[in-house]
């Protein structure tokens, strides 16, 4: 008997013993496998708040928008990383499988590569790169390289372009036969030995054989620049290589001021052969008026700009009032040349545009500013209704595809800059929110304007109606036409 | 005295026992909790969204001889009944690879407003805007060839076609805009790829 219960006692404490080392292993691991998923919600996260991201909640895998991700991470590449996810489509995730290398990093012959919309250890290969991707990356420059392949687009970089092809996005200029215009950026590459391009407009000074035919006017040099021709220095202003204001020019004898405007610069005067006038009168180019302002305080500039509203005609923009402007003045780096952004109404003027819109200015002081001003600017100006848009030439009047701007900056003084050609394109009224523009103009904004009117959505002159583009209080037709208007341009700019 | 120790050493580990569970099952109670509260969390600002449509590229070749022209066809097979009132899709291929011509938009569709192969942006742009008041009508698992188009291989490879959801700076968002909330309905689309074959 005491035999019996003592084989029980001990089957019972082995039992208890069992249990008292099974219980905190069993809870270890529960615990463990509670921060593993917690670890699994934190990682899926975000690439661009574009796309969605897919994340583990409640034990379900959900397709989230990437924009709510928290804890993201902006790379030295500028990407947010912390990212896992899977095909659009696809049913499962795929984090548990595949880790984030952007943090983990990759076993020799490997490398953390984007693809399927995760970061993954993916086998080295080597990718070739042809011309075409090269230049369709858009960050090369030329050489006079005519042909070879590269094994990525980093050493596409700086070298993979060729003679007579122009730098992306940059304006060439070529020989017509009988002038020397502003060509399509791409068909440089076509271009025969008769007829050179060049990827700026003083290449084409000179260097091809029927040079003389051609005049400062057939050039279309901007208000920044003047024109050379046969190595004579005609324009009223200055020469092409030089923008105004960042040389001190002079004039004597053997560099003539000419319509009793200035003369080149030094350089171009000592060197210049003035021969008689082959070509007509030129007319003095529209230049910003550069005047010197007594009120303009130490180290400021003053900024004023004429600007219309795509669509915003006189007796017809009731509801156009106090609608402000956003001004950023970026130079050829992409650089602000002063860290601020401009914003203020501008104010309406008795002026209108060839399209009969009124023209505004817009007034500005820039303190500040380098004592060498600022050039090759580009101005950003963006409305209450209408995207971003790029001046990079005074007078300008259509779209400007170049990437460094022609305008100036000079300190101590007035800079008046007309760019009420091309007006603000307007469109932009909503977004990913209901009613809040996003700085694009979409299928989304003409789905809003265009609904709205439907239903003719109106208010009392003076106020501001969402989705009304033209300003007269009521969005109607008008304003689905000059949406399409500005869809039109983009479209067309963009691709 | 076996007896003795066994009577003392039993309770000694049923308490032992007893405070291990006590102790760990709600330490175990608090490692819960704050699972949920990660996981709830982001569910607070989290969009569920409903499939509305399915982009499918289809072909008949998955190999492609360099030099001979193939047909690629972009199906929207719509999950519900929908009134869009705009319609931006953006197929996103390799032009170093192949070339694209012949771009054919859906008969059932007003001409787009853009249709177009990039050479800026390396994609198929197409854009409609639908004017009438109902927008265009979609209807629930009716599948629509909204676009066709003719792939030439270049060179040998792989190539892929698929959806563009957009590029670093915004541009080439595929969309399809509802008439009645004019937001973006949610798609899926799938990812063709090719061999590229001599």
């Amino acid at each position: 008997m005491n035999k019996q219960k003592g084989i029980t006692s001990i089957a019972v404490m082995i039992i208890m013993l069992v249990l008292a080392i099974a219980l905190p292993v069993t809870t270890k691991l529960v615990q463990q496998n509670q921060e593993n998923r917690s670890k699994a919600t934190d990682v899926a996260t975000c690439i661009n708040p574009n796309e969605y991201r897919w994340a583990y909640s409640g034990g379900v895998c959900k397709r989230v928008l990437a924009r709510y991700c928290i804890g993201c991470q902006v790379t030295t590449g500028g990407q947010l990383t912390c990212y896992a996810g899977t095909d659009l489509g696809e049913t499962t995730c795929k984090k548990d499988n595949i880790k984030d290398c952007t943090t983990t990093g990759c076993s020799s012959g490997y490398s953390c590569q984007r693809q399927d919309n995760m970061w993954q250890c993916l086998k080295t290969t080597t990718t070739k790169y042809t011309r075409g991707s090269c230049q369709s990356n858009g960050t090369y420059s030329c050489t006079t390289s005519s042909s070879g392949t590269y094994t990525s687009l980093s050493s596409c970089q700086g070298s993979c372009t060729y003679a007579n092809v122009c730098n992306s996005g940059e304006t060439r200029w070529m020989y017509n036969g009988s002038s020397c215009v502003q060509g399509p950026v791409k068909s440089c590459e076509s271009c025969s030995g008769s007829y050179p391009c060049y990827g700026t407009k003083e290449g084409c000074t000179g260097a091809h054989p029927n040079t003389t035919t051609y005049t400062c006017s057939d050039k279309a040099c901007s208000a920044n620049y003047g024109c050379m021709r046969n190595g004579v220095y005609t324009s009223s202003t200055s020469d092409c290589s030089m923008p105004i204001g960042t040389v001190s020019r002079t004039y004597d004898a053997s560099c003539p001021k000419r319509n009793g405007a200035g003369g080149g610069n030094d350089d171009a005067c000592t060197t210049a052969v003035v021969t008689p006038e082959v070509t007509p009168e030129i007319t003095p180019e529209v230049t910003p008026e550069v005047t010197a302002t007594p009120t303009i305080a130490a180290g400021e500039a003053a900024v004023n700009i004429k600007l219309a509203f795509a669509g915003v005609k006189l007796n017809n923009g009731q509801c156009a009032t106090n609608w402000p402007v956003t001004l950023k003045m970026v130079d050829s780096t992409g650089k602000s040349v002063v860290d601020q952004i401009f914003s203020g109404v501008p104010t309406q003027t008795a002026s209108i545009n060839s399209k009969g819109e009124i023209i505004y200015d817009f007034n500005v002081t820039v303190s500040n500013v380098p004592e060498a001003g600022g050039s090759d600017l580009a101005f950003f100006l963006a409305g209450p209704k209408h995207i971003s848009l790029k001046y990079g030439k005074n007078n300008q009047s259509v779209w400007y595809s170049n990437l460094v701007g022609t305008l100036g900056l000079i300190r101590g003084s007035t800079n008046s800059y007309d760019f009420s050609g091309y007006s603000l394109l307007a469109g932009d009224v909503t977004g990913e929110k209901d009613g809040t523009p996003d700085g694009k103009i979409d299928g989304r904004d003409f789905s809003y304007i265009k609904e709205k009117a439907n239903v003719l959505a109106s208010g009392a002159a003076g106020t501001s109606v969402s989705g009304d583009l033209d300003g007269n209080c009521q969005v109607n037709s008008g304003d689905v036409r000059l949406i399409k208007q500005s869809l039109t341009e983009i479209n067309g700019q963009t691709y | 005295m076996n007896n003795k120790i066994i009577k003392i050493l039993i309770p000694v580990i049923a308490v032992v026992v007893i405070f291990e569970s006590v102790i760990l099952v709600s330490s175990l109670e608090k490692n819960t909790n704050s699972a949920v509260v990660s996981d709830v969390t982001p569910t607070v600002t989290e969009e569920e969204k409903i499939n509305s449509f399915d982009v499918n590229f289809s072909t008949d070749e998955t190999q492609m001889k360099i030099g001979k022209k193939y047909k690629v066809s972009v199906k929207l097979m719509p999950k519900d009944s929908y009134n869009l009132n705009a319609l931006d899709l953006y197929v996103k291929f390799d032009p170093a690879m192949v070339t694209i011509s012949n771009l054919v938009s859906s008969k059932d569709l007003a001409t787009p407003d853009l249709l177009k192969v990039s050479d800026k942006k390396d994609v198929i742009a197409m854009n409609y805007l639908f004017v009438d008041e109902d927008g265009a009508a979609f209807n629930k698992d009716r599948e629509v060839v909204i676009l066709t188009f003719t792939v030439t291989p270049k060179v040998t490879g792989s190539s892929y076609f698929e959806v563009s959801t957009g590029d670093s700076e915004g541009n080439s968002v595929t969309m399809f805009v509802d008439k009645n909330t004019s937001k973006s309905l949610f798609f899926t689309g799938n990812k063709l790829e090719v061999l590229l074959i001599n």
